[in-house]
């Protein structure tokens, strides 16, 4: 008996003395069966009739396969969010507008690695040629939106503006836009001259500071001597003034002299002359490599699956034997619940109930 | 809007009179005047959305005040396949009408749709979140419902209780709103995950509301394990269900009250 599984001695057994409804229809074994079955097949079970008075039911065929599919997507996708952890890279990367910075550790403001990252991308470069503000997109304000640049080996090979839920995406890379403010390159030449060391100098918002913008801290080492730079953007006096910066340095971390210069202006310091030039906008990205993503979603979307076959269309299978006693027939029910399906005997009985008394009708109208 | 508080209030009134009073009547009487209700609530959200540009989920006043509609609508649509639960409504009705009015007297700010919610996630997110608490909600309504016959075999309220349907299909009912509500919650989380990642670049950040998501999504999936594997039905089904119902309205309205969370957002604004 494919449809519900065959119905061994045992099982026979058990049906016999397994629950029964009491019916008193004036119809015979044969008839109420036929009843039984329509009503089932109704509810969704395939039907197999046996020797007039049993028959075997089941619906939700494929019902066992929803547990263990869920429950091994659900252990891969952990394994894969472990691995996943330890061979990802995020951090934020500072890309002055109009400029670029290779996709080096050194480059990042803030950065975290798994143990096991491979430092795939490391010969891109991310550029931002331009950023707009006060930006409007389907009638949501969304301010600033950079236009984002991925290049390989001089060959862009990936862009698009970037602002919330709307990533540049290139492999496993995913770069989104996590702020902006202001940066500015400082310049420090050491005492007997030669190559200048450049920092960059970035000012975020602030409006716990009387100028509005946090301040940007660097050290440089020059002829044995270490000096504190501390650069904060000042209030302009007067219109037209140009950018005014208050530079605070001094030797190992002691302050020793602190001053008001606009952008442009040397500052003399123990390591050198401090020049800060080009101040511009700078865009903050927060750069993500993490090639579980996809996967995760995939195992994802098949856990679900599973879970759904498993919950709504578990494998139910039923039995039934009617057998004629005193005049009336009694349909005795089994299902793969047991007792516990308590809820099925009820819903039958009901159902039942309406359709005998449609049959008697009929009957009785012959 | 306060016309269907007004309505909600007199079905709640209507449900435990005709409850103690044993009156089928009465119970069917406050049943239309909660669907009447549902009219004029339906149409104040209708407006404010068409209004605002977004639908109800920003905002404490829009978040509650959709769950209340909600909850009164899928007592509606149980009621209407098992009428003789229409008692249930003791339990549903008062608490959508608390919910609902909680909510006047809260800040109705019309909050914007800002850059990171901008994203058809948002809806995906939020359709599920509701139809998963809907569907916990009425499980535990129905739960409490088991609970209280089982407890309650003579007196005022046997009467009215012994029209119900068997004990066995409310234990069944409770579960496949618990069954249903496990799925829901279990995309509502996974799209957020997805849309996190798409608007902040991490899928999951370990938020004080992703993590009570987390785990009322575990406290629901103890329940099917003990059901399915165990074998607990009845009375120990409908106490587990009760039980989890708190770890889910904790995760919905608590955690933002408490924990400082990206998602504080959604119900205390910005």
């Amino acid at each position: 008996m494919r449809a519900g599984g065959a119905i061994t001695p045992a099982r026979a057994e058990r049906l016999e003395t397994s629950p029964a409804l009491q019916i008193r229809s004036g119809l015979d074994e044969g008839e109420t069966l036929g009843v039984a079955a329509a009503v089932l097949r109704r509810w969704g079970y395939r039907i197999e009739l046996q020797d007039g008075y049993r028959l075997a039911g089941m619906k939700g065929r494929y019902g066992p396969l929803g547990s263990p599919v869920f429950h091994w997507a659900l252990t891969i996708l952990f394994v894969v969010v472990a691995l996943g952890h330890l061979t990802r890279s995020e951090g934020l990367m500072g890309v002055p507008v109009g400029g670029g910075l290779p996709n080096r550790a050194e480059e990042y403001g803030r950065l975290e690695r798994g143990p096991l990252y491979p430092d795939r991308y490391a010969d891109l470069i991310i550029e931002v040629p331009e950023m707009a503000s006060g930006q409007v997109k389907d009638g949501v304000s969304i301010g600033s939106i950079p236009r984002v640049r991925i290049v390989a080996d001089g060959v862009a090979v990936a862009e698009q503006e970037v602002y919330a839920n709307s990533p540049l995406r290139y492999g496993s890379l995913m770069v989104h836009l996590n702020g902006e403010g202001l940066v500015a390159f400082a310049e420090m030449t050491g005492p007997g001259g030669g190559a200048a060391e450049v920092r960059r100098a970035y000012f975020d918002a602030d409006p716990s500071r009387a100028s509005g913008f946090s301040e940007a801290r660097l050290t440089y080492t020059a002829a044995g001597q270490r000096v504190d730079v501390v650069l904060e953007p000042a209030p302009r006096t007067s219109e037209g003034q140009a950018p005014q910066l208050k530079v605070t340095h001094g030797e190992s971390g002691q302050t020793t002299s602190s001053t008001v210069v606009a952008v442009g202006t040397p500052v003399q310091t123990a390591a050198g002359t401090l020049v800060v030039r080009d101040p511009g906008v700078y865009a903050r990205l927060s750069v993500v490599d993490d090639a579980s993503v996809y996967p995760i979603y995939a195992l994802f979307a098949v856990g679900l699956a599973g879970l759904g076959v498993a919950i709504l269309w578990p494998r139910r299978r039923v039995w039934c034997q009617a057998v004629a006693a005193q005049g009336d027939v009694h349909l005795h029910v089994l299902t793969d619940g047991g007792e516990r399906d308590a809820a099925l005997l009820s819903e039958l009985h009901d159902e039942l109930s309406q359709e005998m008394g449609t049959s008697m009708q009929s009957q009785e109208g012959v | 809007m306060w016309t269907a508080v007004s309505l909600y209030a007199v079905s709640a009134i209507l449900f435990a009179v005709g409850l103690v009073f044993g009156r089928q009547r009465l119970l069917d009487i406050a049943l239309w005047v909660a669907v009447a209700g549902l009219v004029p609530h339906a149409m104040a959200m209708g407006v404010r959305w068409a209004r605002v540009g977004h639908g109800p989920y920003l905002g404490f006043y829009e978040v509650v005040s959709s769950y209340a509609f909600i909850a009164v609508a899928i007592l509606v649509v149980v009621v209407r396949r098992y009428r003789s639960l229409a008692v249930a409504g003791v339990i549903v009705v008062p608490l959508a009408f608390l919910m609902l009015a909680a909510s006047m007297f809260t800040s109705r700010e019309e909050l914007e749709i800002t850059a990171s919610l901008a994203s058809w996630w948002l809806a995906v997110h939020v359709t599920f979140a509701k139809l998963s608490y809907a569907a916990f909600i009425a499980s535990f309504a129905l739960a409490l419902v088991y609970l209280i016959r089982d407890r309650t075999s003579t007196g005022r309220f046997a009467d009215v209780l012994a029209k119900l349907p068997a004990q066995s299909v409310v234990d069944d009912l409770s579960y496949r709103f618990i069954a249903v509500g496990f799925i829901f919650l279990g995309v509502m989380i996974g799209a957020g995950a997805i849309w996190a990642n798409e608007a902040w670049g991490r899928y999951w950040a370990w938020d004080p509301i992703e993590t009570w998501s987390l785990i009322a999504w575990v406290v629901y999936a103890v329940y099917l394990h003990l059901r399915l594997t165990m074998g607990w039905r009845g009375r120990k089904a409908a106490l587990v269900a009760v039980a989890a119902l708190p770890v889910v309205v904790f995760a919905l309205i608590g955690v933002p009250i408490v924990y400082q969370s990206i998602h504080g957002a959604y119900l205390l604004g910005y």
